[in-house]
């Protein structure tokens, strides 16, 4: 066939599509768009594939499909095939003959008999093994990616047994309809639809540019970003962009957004792959990752886990490559893009090189988008990946100052009303999105209601105080969404309204202090030991002290015997007092001292230091139930004058 | 807007129907009576199953019911968790391979080899194609959290974590169980807080309810919540951990209740053998019936009354066991019989004590074995719980002193011993021995040492003392065995003997294994070893004070 063939030898018999790739191949390139469209529109309109390209007329995808079949049927089964044919060139769907097709195909997809035990390689070098094993799975990546087979609806049934690959995706979410939840009472789904907001407003659930006028600052940076997206889609520019802004200023929000908006208006085009500095940003994982993500774009893609780093970038390009042929851009997503040149740093930042690197390659269309929170991030560069870096940067300032916290909170409880009359078209899509979320009961007025008791709710005084005070201390989208989320989780579902009671006491819960509460539960004797430490600190202006320190101290707080019990306790109880200290992380200890491991690190004589402030003490100590009486002016000098009599 | 509101509150339905969250909220605050705030808090958050899942953080003191509460609320709302404690799973594989372990029967269509985990992405992996979309919410507990900050680790797991639900674009929520609050974590996990719960301790009063309940099966209720009222008092001041209590009432349970059980054994045998006794005046017919009345009113008249909760508090609080009081009249007899004033009692501190609490004291393990009255805890008393050569408790005190005192104290100490600066430093002393030590330098003497107790060993003041050069040590060693001989009244001749019979390298190696002293710089014996010894204040005092050795440290350590 060709002079691969003989590597081919065992496959061939097992999975005749695979032997066809090659001429398959070079017929592409003069039809590429066909290709990569028509592989998704099998699905039918769920995935919304088929309706991208519709110039491509269904002759060429049938055509295409007869071919591969012609060369692809094997002996045994020509008559079946051949009647699958008929149908699937009766109906256009393909879908009996796919499902005939799979179970034929699918030992293609069983790794190892075909790149390992083939007959020819035994008397080969390594290294020409290894070159004919890239250049047979480059030559799989083409045909998969830019042919029509009936292969790739191969996934789409995970059911057969013979199933091998190990990463192969399940369907995409928006193919498999989402299960009814059947909710007990509207509150409950009310609460459902609020939460599912406030907390994965991510990826496909981004709000849509309308939906970010509560800052304005956001939907432009949003309009920026697909301005700059659009251009590497249709305009083949291969763009990398920075956002900064502080954590909660809503970077990533608005890059979904922008997503979510460009995947409308150009479908299966735009192929988002997401990666982590928190998780990928160690080269061989974050390139395994890349490759899983186009593996999971070109559905009949076998993902190798055992893939080394090189050969992943290899296959990256190919792929690369190939989906340019196919007019279809990939953007990297590069979610905290600091760790990558942190973590990387000792490999000289190898995986954000190879993929910026990318963006300079012929015959490649991609973007970079990184998001991050550190403005020095495009420092922490190397060189070489600088100079590959279009020095575009974003930056987002925290919408904070200007908003009021009602209105934040009521605007992250708010359920969209659709039920009112004269609905627009634009509420069509809410209503949708609404109906699907109130399965039980179809109550006709209840948004309406639950908004009226919110708007009530946040007038009363109770919590209309409660939220300036929370103003004053935080006052961002994603803390009013924080409080909202506990407001909501005290909500009382059956009642299915939000009360003043639940606002003013989730802000009460939000801004508790923690360490206050904790030491206004401790034992006396703990919270005397606090006291001690907090006067070596502030009157006997000791920075950092040790455990025998404490002891003394405490030994002259309770000379006059008025500190009780907890005054009397011998060493041992005071140890394990103080123990229980360093355990709520109330007081912190250093463990090495100096430049001598363990010098001085005998327990008693450990550095230690109070963490807590001199104000939370005070709280503390007048907050504690069983507090002894004087404790509280032993912590004012004046005080310690009165009571040690000097 | 009121109005509608209000139209709309009328229009609802009054009565919702009973759900199933009601009931296990009922379940649970029966279980926990005093955790309800936090329960309703916890189920307030998880919501209903299909409810996105929220990062949640329970923090709180410990032994406050955290882990028992966050399990039993999810195996009673049925919700799917994989519990972890870091304890278990003590490095990042394990926990990986435990939360997949955890959460197989909610995982689909995985083999065994895609659910193998080895970094933090493939968990990612893992959960994003083992769990559909439309899932009800999975929540990832993490027991012990405050360990992962000791992990350095390569993957940032804290972070993850918290963000697990948008990483694995799933339902799935983590949940962090630990002591500190979130500000120990806040600048590993880099990302927006966790809804915080907080579990508060339990007050004086909730201690005492869940005591009350936890009383032993065959403990008479009454009798056992006064022995809590009596008891609890002296150990609130000091401890507050249900675990310490538990362990400490059940001992001292048995101890106050046993002159009771006691009695009332007493009792019912008395009243099993009048029963028997008239039972066999019963059969032995009406001709001595008489006298079976008689019999029947005598024991009537010495049935044993119980003895009261005071009582019994009394004696507990005395430490006196039935056999002191015994012996204690026994004694008390016979001098009284030899016509001399009985001893006066020994007196002792309370017998109750707060050293009782502390877990693994020397008095909560003499209860533990039965012993009784305990002693309170004296550090520093008593004689060595071990033994040692002699030789060898001479080099750990003088490694001791050399470890306490200055570099340049060591003239003042050793000058009379080197031969050439003899005849001079005599004269000094000479001077010096006239002329008194002012009460100023005695003063200023005594505080340094109280200072330099305080600060022990290594602190900034003298940054090169806590390690010792193995000549410096030897010199030490010298001085402090010849000074201690001589005082003895042994001859040179004696030391040099002795000094020849033990090997001194020998045992300074035999102490570094035994961890008494720690060797911190130096390979090579020859360019001058160091040490720093490791033996506390406490310790090297009671060497010291041991009769084979006699060494008054005071002599030897200089602070000024």
């Amino acid at each position: 066939m060709d002079d691969a063939a003989p590597f081919y030898q065992p496959t061939q018999q097992l999975a005749p599509p695979a032997a066809t790739s090659p001429p398959v191949a070079e017929r592409t390139t003069s039809t590429p768009p066909g290709g990569s469209n028509r592989r998704r529109s099998p699905r039918g309109g769920s995935g919304g594939g088929g309706a991208v390209s519709p110039d491509v007329g269904a002759a060429v995808a049938r055509s295409a499909l007869e071919d591969d079949d012609v060369v692809a049927e094997t002996q045994e089964e020509r008559e079946e095939e051949e009647a699958a044919d008929d149908d699937a060139a009766a109906d256009d769907a393909a879908a009996a003959a796919a499902d005939d097709e799979m179970m034929m195909i699918q030992p293609t997809q069983a790794a190892p008999p075909r790149f390992s035990a083939s007959p020819g390689s035994v008397g080969l070098t390594d290294f020409e093994r290894e070159r004919r094993r890239n250049i047979k799975r480059n030559e799989t990546i083409m045909a998969s990616l830019n042919i029509a087979t009936a292969t790739a609806k191969a996934p789409a049934k995970p059911s057969a047994a013979a199933e091998p690959a190990p990463a192969t995706p399940p369907a995409p979410e928006s193919a498999r309809p989402a299960a009814p939840v059947v909710d007990a009472c509207a509150g409950d789904a009310a609460a459902r639809f609020i939460r599912a907001r406030l907390l994965s407003g991510y990826h496909d659930n981004a709000p849509s540019r309308a939906d970010l006028c509560f800052c304005p600052e956001l939907s432009s940076h949003q309009k920026h970003l697909v301005d700059i997206l659009t251009n590497t889609i249709e305009g083949g520019q291969n763009n990398s962009v920075l956002l900064m802004g502080a954590r909660g200023s809503g970077k990533t929000t608005a890059l979904d957004s922008a997503l979510k908006e460009l995947k409308a208006t150009h479908g299966e085009k735009v192929l988002p792959v997401r990666l982590s500095g928190m998780l990928h940003s160690d080269e061989k994982v974050g390139m395994r990752e890349i490759a899983c993500q186009l593996c999971d774009a070109g559905e009949e893609l076998e993902f190798n886990r055992a893939a080394g780093f090189a050969e992943n970038v290899a296959f990256m390009r190919e792929v690369l490559r190939a989906l340019e042929g196919g007019g279809r851009a990939v953007i990297f997503i590069l979610e905290e893009f600091d760790l990558f040149t942190l973590r990387g740093a000792s490999s000289k930042q190898t995986l954000l090189y190879s993929i910026m690197d990318l963006l300079q390659q012929p015959h490649v269309s991609a973007a970079v988008v990184g998001v991050t929170c550190r403005h020095d991030a495009v420092e922490l560069l190397e060189k070489r990946v600088r100079s590959r870096f279009a020095h575009r940067r974003v930056l987002l300032a925290p919408p904070a100052g200007r908003m009021k916290a009602a209105a934040l909170v009521r605007h992250a409880l708010r359920l969209p009303e659709c039920d009112k009359q004269g609905a627009e078209e634009e509420d069509d899509e809410k209503k949708r999105e609404i109906s699907s979320v109130f399965v039980y009961p179809p109550e006709p007025g209840y948004a309406r209601r639950f908004n009226a008791a919110l708007d009530d709710a946040l007038s009363k005084p109770a919590a209309a105080n409660a939220l300036t005070q929370f103003e004053y201390l935080e006052c961002t989208p994603r803390a009013a969404a924080d409080l909202a989320l506990v407001t909501l989780s005290r909500m009382n579902r059956a009642l299915g309204t939000i009360t003043a009671d639940d606002i003013a006491r989730a802000t009460q819960t939000q801004m508790a202090d923690t360490y206050v509460r904790s030491l206004s539960s401790s034992s006396v004797l703990e919270l005397c030991a606090v006291v001690a430490m907090s006067r070596l600190h502030r009157i006997r202006r000791m920075l950092s002290f040790n455990f025998k320190h404490v002891e003394s101290e405490l030994r002259t707080m309770a000379s006059n015997d008025f500190l009780g019990e907890a005054g009397r306790a011998k060493q041992p109880v005071l140890v394990r007092a103080f123990e229980g200290l360093l355990s709520m992380g109330l007081v912190e200890a250093k463990h090495h001292n100096g430049g001598v491991r363990k010098a001085g690190g005998e327990p008693p004589f450990r550095q230690i230091q109070l963490l807590i402030t001199d104000e939370e003490v005070e709280t503390g100590v007048k907050r504690h139930p069983q507090a002894p009486a004087g404790l509280i002016d032993m912590l004012t000098h004046e005080g310690v004058r009165m009571t040690t009599g000097c | 807007m009121g109005e509608a509101a209000a139209a709309a509150a009328a229009a609802a339905p009054p009565a919702p129907p009973p759900r199933d969250d009601d009931d296990a909220r009922q379940k649970l605050v029966r279980r926990w009576p005093e955790r309800k705030g936090e329960i309703v808090q916890l189920l307030g958050l998880l919501g209903a199953p299909h409810d996105h899942a929220v990062p949640i953080f329970v923090h709180g003191p410990p032994v406050t019911g955290k882990s028992s509460i966050v399990r039993d609320v999810f195996t009673t709302t049925k919700r799917p968790f994989a519990y972890v404690s870091l304890v278990d799973a003590h490095n990042p594989r394990l926990l990986l391979d435990a939360i997949v372990e955890e959460l197989a029967p909610y995982l689909t269509g995985l083999t065994e080899k895609q659910t193998r985990c080895d970094r933090f992405a493939d968990l990612i992996s893992v959960l994003h194609r083992g769990l559909a979309p439309d899932a009800p919410a999975v929540y990832l507990v993490i027991d012990v959290a405050t360990r992962l900050l000791d992990w350095k680790s390569n993957d940032p797991l804290l972070p993850a974590l918290m963000k697990i639900s948008e990483l694995t674009g799933r339902n799935v929520g983590a949940m962090l169980i630990a002591t500190p609050g979130w500000d120990a974590f806040r600048s590993a996990a880099m990302v927006r807080p966790p809804v915080l719960v907080y579990f508060d301790a339990y007050t004086n009063r909730q201690l005492r309810d869940v005591l009350t309940r936890e009383r032993p099966k065959d403990a008479d209720a009454t009798l056992y919540r006064d022995f809590l009222g009596a008891v609890l008092p002296t150990f609130f001041a000091t401890c507050k951990s249900l675990h310490e209590l538990r362990a400490l009432l059940a001992p001292l349970w048995r101890r106050y209740v046993a002159p009771w059980e006691e009695a009332r054994d007493g009792r019912d045998l008395a009243a099993a053998r009048r029963g028997l006794s008239a039972a066999a005046a019963g059969g032995s017919g009406s001709g001595s019936g008489s006298g079976g009345g008689a019999e029947g009113a005598q024991a009537d008249d010495d049935v044993v009354v119980l003895p009261e909760a005071r009582t019994l508090w009394a004696r507990l609080a005395s430490g006196r066991t039935a056999e002191s009081v015994a012996a204690e009249a026994a004694a008390k007899a016979a001098a009284e019989a030899r016509g001399v004033p009985p001893p006066p009692r020994k007196k002792t501190g309370p017998v109750l004590h707060a050293g009782l609490a502390v877990p693994l004291s020397s008095a909560s393990l003499a209860l533990q074995r039965g012993e009784w009255p305990v002693p309170e805890d004296e550090s520093g008393a008593g004689a060595l719980d071990f033994d040692i050569p002699r030789l060898t408790k001479f080099m750990l005190v003088s490694a001791h002193l050399a470890t306490m005192n200055r570099e340049a104290v060591d003239k003042r100490l050793f000058g009379h011993m080197i031969e050439g600066v003899r005849a001079g430093t005599a004269a000094v002393a000479q001077r010096s021995g006239k002329r008194k030590r002012g009460a100023l330098s005695a003063d200023k003497q005594s505080e340094a040492a109280a200072t330099a107790a305080l600060d022990g060993p290594g602190t900034f003041r003298y940054p090169d003392c806590p390690v010792v050069s193995l000549e410096r040590l030897l010199a030490y060693f010298r001085v402090v065995t010849k000074q201690a001989y001589d005082e003895d009244g042994a001859g040179d001749g004696d030391l040099a003997r002795e000094l020849l019979s033990a090997d001194v390298f020998m045992q300074i190696s035999s102490m570094v294994a035994l961890g008494l002293l720690t060797r911190t710089s130096g390979g090579d014996a020859l360019d001058g070893c160091r040490y720093r010894c490791d033996v506390g204040n406490d310790l090297a005092r009671k060497i010291a004070a041991d009769p084979a050795v006699r060494v008054n440290l005071d002599n030897y350590l200089f602070y000024v």
